[in-house]
């Protein structure tokens, strides 16, 4: 990396904030959520039997309204842009490519706040959880709360069918993208982002070895 | 040889078949997916991928 080493210490100057309170409260309620439902719904399939539907739906409704918070807060607080797949990610994706085999010895640019791989991923489970919330939302009509009577016969048994279809397969692959969400998450070269979504912090070493300060100009720098 | 059923379905008294969801079994083939792509992933870091240094 061609930064100067920088000491690395929690001193406030010596710090970048990579995740705000509200974000990082935001994620880690989501995780439980996912978690739970994930529980909920596949252990009793592999013979755990316990009373899972008011878990599941209770969780179900957490997530959906966290997921709405978290919509508003990103397309009015939050700088969109820095998740925008733009022709810079494409032009570093190519760098990487050529770079992983070897066809170039120049190592590809630092990324702004997002790499690439980070904005795909997100967008990913984005897309599969709002059909889960969807397809669930609508299978709330089967149940009985407090709040409404089911009625299961709001839809065909036929239109039924293909909502537990979707509703199945988007369960398996956020099951399988967690996986490997945590597998990423423990890999020692990325224990600082993990860090980061714990404290909210990277520090500046870290900021100048992986990003690019041009492309993510943190909020001390903007006055310059 | 091993077959994976897609789809769960139950038949009614009159013998109509009614979609329930897709099979459990599935669930293998997800986090059999995972599973390889983190073994992938680990042999690739440790035997081919380019270090940082290496420039």
């Amino acid at each position: 990396m061609n930064s100067q080493p920088i000491q690395d210490t929690k001193d406030s100057d010596n710090i970048v904030i990579r995740h705000k309170i509200p974000d990082r409260i935001y994620h880690w309620i989501m995780a439980t959520a996912v978690i739970v439902l994930l529980a909920t719904a596949f252990l009793p399939i592999a013979g755990l039997k316990f009373p899972w539907v008011t878990v599941h739906w209770i969780a179900g409704v957490i997530l959906c309204v966290i997921v709405i918070v978290h919509i508003v807060r990103a397309l009015i607080w939050q700088d969109r842009a820095s998740m925008n797949i733009g022709l810079s990610d494409i032009k570093h994706a190519q760098q990487a490519f050529k770079w992983v085999l070897r066809t170039s010895k120049q190592q590809p640019n630092r990324p702004g706040k997002y790499p690439l791989l980070q904005k795909l991923y997100h967008h990913g489970i984005a897309a599969i959880v709002l059909l889960l919330i969807a397809t669930g939302g609508l299978m709330l009509a089967k149940i009985d709360t407090p709040f409404w009577q089911r009625n299961p016969y709001m839809l065909s048994a036929e239109t039924w069918g293909y909502i537990y279809v979707l509703h199945d397969l988007a369960a398996m692959a956020v099951l399988a993208l967690l996986m490997i969400h945590i597998y990423f998450a423990i890999r020692p070269e990325k224990l600082w982002i993990t860090r980061s979504m714990i404290l909210g912090w990277i520090t500046r070493q870290e900021y100048h070895d992986n990003h690019d300060p041009e492309a993510w100009v943190i909020e001390t720098d903007k006055s310059k | 040889m091993i077959s994976v059923e897609f789809f769960r379905i139950s038949k009614n008294a009159w013998g109509q078949e009614t979609l329930l969801g897709v099979s459990w079994d599935l669930i293998w083939v997800f986090i059999g997916a995972a599973v390889l792509f983190i073994l992938v992933h680990i042999i690739y870091k440790w035997l081919f991928a380019p270090k940082k240094s290496e420039v």
